[in-house]
């Protein structure tokens, strides 16, 4: 069960989830970012299983979109990077998993009482196995963009590092051109960023980007083993 | 003592909201920083002191607040006098805390009730009075009904008790309101508290409301209770008793 906010773009943050996210043990943020419906089910697989043993003792907050996919016509659970926060979360009681999800379209609320984002080869509905689910959009008649997601996080995470004490991680796997614009931004203000080699796409892109390497020293290329060992060396408590 | 920053981040962040805006988190998070969670509004005034009491109020919270380490909220005005140095008010308490312990968060609110103005050597004044911004705080939120309109001193009282019950619902904070002196204002302040169930500790001996209307002939209930200014090791023992100071 997942406690829903929505807010609109231009709205200031929520003290609630603030303090929601609080409640976790160690004061660290790892955002995951990353692809999810171009990844292959098998890759999927592999790399959340990956993803879930590293940070299965991870203690802080996880950051991530709050969508679940849905396979059509079998109803199984795409194996999205959105559904990391919510594996550890099932087994591990110091993590939040908090989730932010751009509304694009409008939400139906179906006969069954999921919430469903989209419908067109897969369904994308609301994950219900995160702690807090933030709706983002412009107004009520106007949805916003994926870019939405990230760029609230950031905004988040930003205010916790300012206000409080807290540290941060980005974990990029795989992903297109929206999680490249989250992972220079996050580069340019020289906030740790974790890229998984071998993960696909625009990571690997840039993590065999030497250049890229080179003007941003706060970039790591890892492989997905070494994610607690990295977080570890950043101050986590894992 | 000289008006001032004296808050230990050596800087006092300034936030201004309108009344129907959700409370900033930039304070929550700040609230957040405290070692130990729990949150005491210092409510009431000075009103009819003598300057030869003030040193004897400090001295009541040094000693009541011993082993306290979370935050420390009040009004976030500060009062000075005619040489210009502030004159210790109940505002003045998170601040005197601080001072003592750097691990205590102090904050304030206030509604904003006149036009402000900045003044000779670029001081910001609240109001006509030369009410000032207390330098004392970590944050300050001042609170506004609009660009234009102005509030009555109540004003902050929805913001600061939204604030303290979200800290204790959803963080686990233990709130607690201390009253000295006061006014109509403060009255308001110990009934809202009362119906929340939050501990109230009334100092009497301190004139005006806490003798009268939330004296112990008038206000009483199981979350009441009233400490004499001569003993503040009481106040001490029922902040420990109420969780709202850790050994």
């Amino acid at each position: 069960m997942a406690d829903l906010f929505m807010i609109n773009e231009s709205q200031q943050s929520s003290q609630i989830i603030s303090l929601k996210l609080s409640n976790a043990t160690d004061h660290f943020f790892v955002r995951l970012t990353g692809g999810s419906g171009k990844i292959s089910f098998k890759d999927g697989v592999r790399g959340i299983t990956s993803l879930m043993k590293e940070l299965s003792q991870f203690k802080g907050i996880i950051i991530s979109g709050g969508t679940r996919i849905i396979n059509k016509p079998d109803l199984k659970v795409h194996p999205s990077i959105q559904e990391v926060g919510s594996f550890i979360k099932a087994k591990n009681p110091h993590v939040r998993v908090f989730g932010i999800v751009p509304r694009q379209e409008v939400l139906q609320l179906r006969k069954e009482g999921v919430l469903v984002l989209e419908e067109e080869t897969q369904f994308t509905v609301i994950n219900p196995d995160f702690d807090v689910v933030l709706i983002v959009q412009k107004n009520v008649d106007d949805g916003s963009p994926w870019e939405t997601e990230w760029r609230e996080s950031f905004r988040i995470v930003s205010q916790f590092r300012s206000y409080s004490d807290y540290r941060c991680a980005l974990i990029a796997y795989n992903g297109g051109n929206i999680t490249k614009d989250e992972i220079r931004v996050w580069a340019a203000y020289k906030w740790p960023v974790l890229l998984i080699k071998d993960s696909g796409r625009v990571t690997d892109e840039l993590a065999n980007n030497p250049e890229f390497l080179k003007e941003n020293p706060t970039v790591s290329v890892i492989s997905v083993d070494e994610i607690r060992s990295s977080l570890r060396r950043l101050g986590a408590k894992i | 003592m000289p008006h001032v920053v004296t808050s230990p981040t050596k800087e006092v962040k300034f936030i201004v909201i309108n009344r129907d805006e959700n409370f900033p988190g930039a304070m929550t998070l700040m609230a957040l920083q405290a070692p130990y969670k729990s949150i005491i509004r210092f409510a009431g005034g000075c009103k009819g002191m003598k300057p030869e009491d003030k040193p004897q109020m400090l001295e009541f919270f040094r000693v009541a607040c011993a082993g306290f380490r979370g935050v420390a909220m009040s009004g976030a005005t500060s009062s000075l006098n005619s040489l210009n140095e502030v004159d210790p008010m109940i505002t003045d308490i998170p601040d005197y805390l601080a001072r003592t312990n750097p691990e205590i968060i102090s904050l304030g609110t206030a509604p904003r009730t006149a036009c402000m103005a900045f003044k000779e050597n670029m001081q910001l004044h609240l109001d006509d009075w030369g009410t000032r911004p207390n330098g004392g705080m970590r944050c300050i939120v001042l609170i506004q009904d609009g660009g234009e309109n102005k509030l009555e001193w109540n004003g902050d009282l929805p913001a600061y008790f939204s604030f303290m019950s979200s800290l204790q619902k959803y963080s686990g904070f233990h709130p607690a309101l201390v009253v000295w002196n006061g006014g109509p204002v403060t009255i308001e302040e110990a009934l809202l508290a009362k119906d929340k169930g939050w501990p109230i500790f009334v100092i009497t001996g301190t004139g005006r409301a806490a003798d009268n209307e939330l004296g112990p002939d008038h206000f009483t209930g199981a979350n009441v209770y009233h400490v004499d200014k001569a003993h503040p090791e009481l106040l001490n023992n029922l902040l420990i008793a109420n969780e709202v100071i850790s050994l």
